[in-house]
């Protein structure tokens, strides 16, 4: 297999974020009218700068990265539209960052944005393997998908509630620090222990709350960004990988676990070199299987792992330090790019929330498209602090 | 969209209704790849391991191993909700694909070994179930009260006849609460189980039976249509349209009639459970009894267009596909001849193993498999079994 190229010279910047909603009569259109406006307001850039647009949303349907061209009367050259859900964010990035290279566009406004849909509508249809195998049996949403998972992966490897709760603990203690948090408090493991069952063996905390939202940020060359004085992120090395490990029974694996070595290859670095991981996290066992795939720990290990790290802000393994998805809401296909824009805030020094100390690089891993009976697509890059603006 | 609590979602792609097919005769089926054998699931038109499009729908076996189980106990839709904790898990096929299913809550977990079932729930619609390895019984795993006989009311028309004394018997055995024996004529029906009331119903008689409805009616689950005559001519061999219009009356009229009377009450209880008593010819025309064969062909016909419009309303039809049975109706015919019994027997069968259709015997079944690979065979085969013209 060839090595992917360099991603040299190109910046990512200005992550912006819109307000959080539990529900909403706004349309999806209007989280990206606010992530465009913000994008430009905090880049000091003219609309008719944006020559590209990368669009992650499943709410936006029947519309499209075009549509919104049109919505917001803009003249794009570039438009990608990437329904992945939670693994949008890292694509979004790694593709506006090749078409930047290569002159095809020079300014990449990618923005995800979704509103919580009332009814029961797309979880009925996610998929087509969704909708005539899963749905029926009264799975609606990943919430069984995932007990299935967390539960294989408990007689796998050993792992007991406690393990699954020392990520919901420290994220929520992360989360407490942010404005956005939906959860003012910290969470103890005996409130985690006694929640309600949602589909055994997940209780409530371990299943991610739903939201409204967006979130954004540019990518362009350093040079552009080094002329607009904004502070930007440089990227290190990116690795996908859809359909992994698809002959497990049952996922066991992210499918980036493939490609470990050519992430850290790439970036020149290694886990020890990373001052944070910000990894999606709809349910805690997917945070630990992304903990093994990233090298943290061996396959199978991450439970001992947790058992271990201290994973808060402060810690010696700084987990999801906004707060993750767990804390602040998952906003649809928004929620792959919320890892995404935490990644952007340590590495230029503008968190909203807690702060890691000498955030000097981290990675951020991204999952998603439970098509069936698990995450189809997994994505992760290794940023760096660019610049200091 | 709003969907009423008792009835699950319908909604399913083109390839995956194959499934409900089966399922409507009882039968685990998936697409197996004929270029490399792969068995497929979920459901496809290509094959997932060699990319080629040859699949045959073929039974597979249905034993497995649980590879993790859960209890759903939170659920969006309405149906799901009512019946939580719902037993969900995923299971390996011996036949080769992972299969997600539905079981009893608790009862299974990593390791077990189990049977699949292929099941219509209450919309009609396919699901798997996981079900004890060694059972022989049609588990019903979410409760459907159009699978229970016990304690029900069945309404039986035709009772007099050879099919209906052994429907009034199967049911009695199949421990039915009370059975209502309709007759043209007055009749003294065999036996003098109290749990039998005879009663008499001209089913072309629009007045008689909205009479019967509106004093029965509300108390009645399953409606048997079992009353229907036969002419036994040719569509041009008879002197007169007389029999022609004689069995379009009785077996397509009568069995719309009773159905229209009925259903009203049938909707007011969101269940039901209607058996259609066709015949294999309603598939194919025998020449030499070509006017019965039209009136069933028209029955199967309404039996597919009031499936329909009852489905949403929680109410099953299902219908049985005889040959020629043994009954006095039937005592010109050549043999073999299956019994009555067999018949009767079927039809509790099918509505306790929740299926939809059901072709008794060998030359049934032979018929229908031979009808869906080639109906043009079949019919030219029936048309030599008229006599050659003098």
């Amino acid at each position: 297999m060839r090595k992917p190229g360099s991603y040299r010279g190109v910046a990512v910047a200005v992550p912006v974020t819109t307000p959080r909603f539990r529900t909403t009569r706004r349309t999806t259109h209007w989280f990206f009218g606010k992530l465009l406006s913000d994008l430009l307001r905090e880049s000091g850039l003219e609309k008719a700068s944006i020559d590209g647009l990368a669009v992650a949303s499943y709410t936006l349907a029947p519309d499209n990265a075009a549509s919104l061209a049109e919505y917001f009367d803009l003249t794009p050259r570039f438009v990608l539209d990437l329904p992945y859900g939670g693994a949008a964010g890292v694509m979004m990035m790694s593709r506006a960052a090749r078409a930047v290279q290569s002159g095809d566009a020079e300014i990449v406004a990618c923005m995800a944005a979704d509103t919580a849909p009332s009814g029961y509508g797309i979880y009925a249809n996610f998929s087509s393997f969704t909708r005539d195998h899963i749905y029926p049996y009264g799975a609606g949403g990943a919430n069984s998908v995932f007990a299935l998972i967390t539960s294989n992966y408990m007689r796998a490897n050993g792992a007991t509630a406690e393990d699954f709760g020392q990520i919901c603990l420290a994220q929520r203690a992360n989360g407490v620090a942010h404005a956005q948090s939906m959860f003012r408090k910290t969470l103890t493991m005996e409130e985690y222990l006694s929640a309600r069952l949602i589909s055994d063996p997940l209780r409530l905390y371990d299943c991610v709350p739903r939201c409204c939202a967006g979130e954004a940020f540019l990518v362009m060359t350093e040079e552009r960004a080094r002329a607009l004085k904004v502070a930007y992120a440089a990227i290190g090395g990116v690795v996908e990988r859809i359909n992994g490990f698809a002959s497990d029974p049952v996922m066991s694996q992210v499918g980036i676990a493939m490609d470990r070595d050519s992430l850290y290859a790439q970036a020149g670095m290694g886990p020890q070199d990373m001052r944070f991981v910000q990894a999606y996290d709809d349910y805690p066992v997917i945070v630990m299987m992304q903990l093994e795939a990233l090298g943290f720990c061996a396959p199978g290990e991450a439970p001992k792992l947790v058992r271990e790290k201290r994973m808060t802000a402060d810690g010696d393994l700084p987990l999801n330090t906004s707060g993750g998805m767990l804390s602040l809401g998952q906003a649809g296909a928004a929620g792959g790019s919320l890892g995404m824009n935490e990644a952007l805030r340590q590495l230029t020094g503008r968190t909203q929330g807690a702060r890691v100390p000498n955030a000097t690089a981290g990675v951020v891993s991204c999952f998603g498209t439970v098509n069936y009976d698990r995450g189809v697509c997994s994505s992760a890059a290794i940023l760096t602090a660019g610049n200091a603006s | 969209m709003k969907r009423r609590p008792d009835l699950p979602p319908r909604l399913r792609g083109r390839p995956a209704r194959r499934l409900t097919s089966a399922a409507a005769l009882g039968r685990l089926e998936l697409p197996v790849c004929q270029k490399c054998g792969t068995v497929q699931y979920p459901i496809r038109e290509i094959c997932k391991s060699c990319l080629s499009d040859d699949l045959r729908w073929e039974s597979v076996a249905p034993g497995g191993t649980v590879l993790s189980a859960t209890a759903i106990r939170h659920a969006t839709d309405p149906y799901f909700q009512a019946h939580r904790p719902l037993g969900f898990a995923s299971v390996r096929l011996d036949a080769g694909p992972v299969v997600m299913v539905r079981l009893k809550s608790g009862t299974r977990a990593a390791g077990d070994r189990v049977q699949i079932q292929n099941h219509l729930d209450r919309s009609g619609e396919a699901v798997l179930v996981a079900v004890e390895e060694e059972t022989r019984q049609r588990e019903v795993v979410l409760p459907d009260p159009n699978r229970e006989i016990a304690g029900k009311t069945v309404l039986i028309t035709g009772a007099d006849g050879g099919i209906g004394r052994a429907l009034v018997k199967a049911f009695l055995d199949a421990g039915a609460g009370r059975i209502i024996a309709a007759t043209r004529k007055a009749s003294q029906g065999s036996g003098d189980d109290s749990r039998v009331e005879h009663v008499v119903l001209d089913v072309t008689n629009a007045e008689a039976l909205q009479a019967f409805a509106a004093a029965a009616g509300g108390g009645i689950d399953i409606l048997i249509n079992n009353a229907g005559v036969t002419a036994s001519s040719g569509l041009l061999d008879a002197d007169t349209m007389d029999g022609a219009r004689r069995e379009m009356e009785v077996n397509y009229f009568g069995t719309l009639g009773t159905i229209r009377a009925l259903t009203p009450h049938f909707k007011a209880r969101r269940q039901g459970v209607i058996v259609n008593v066709l015949s294999i010819l309603a598939h194919v025309c025998l020449p030499s009894m070509g006017s019965y064969c039209a009136s069933k062909a028209a029955t199967l016909s309404l039996t597919q267009g009031v499936r329909a419009e009852l489905l949403p309303w929680g109410i099953r039809v299902c219908a049985i596909f005889p040959s020629t049975v043994d009954t006095p109706a039937s005592a010109d015919s050549p043999p073999p001849k299956l019994s009555p019994v067999q018949v009767a027997n079927e039809v509790v069968r099918m509505i306790r193993d929740g299926t939809e259709e059901a072709y008794p015997g060998s030359i049934a079944s032979d018929l229908i498999a031979a009808l869906r690979q080639d109906s043009k065979t079949v019919e030219r085969e029936m048309a030599m079994a008229l006599p050659e013209p003098r």
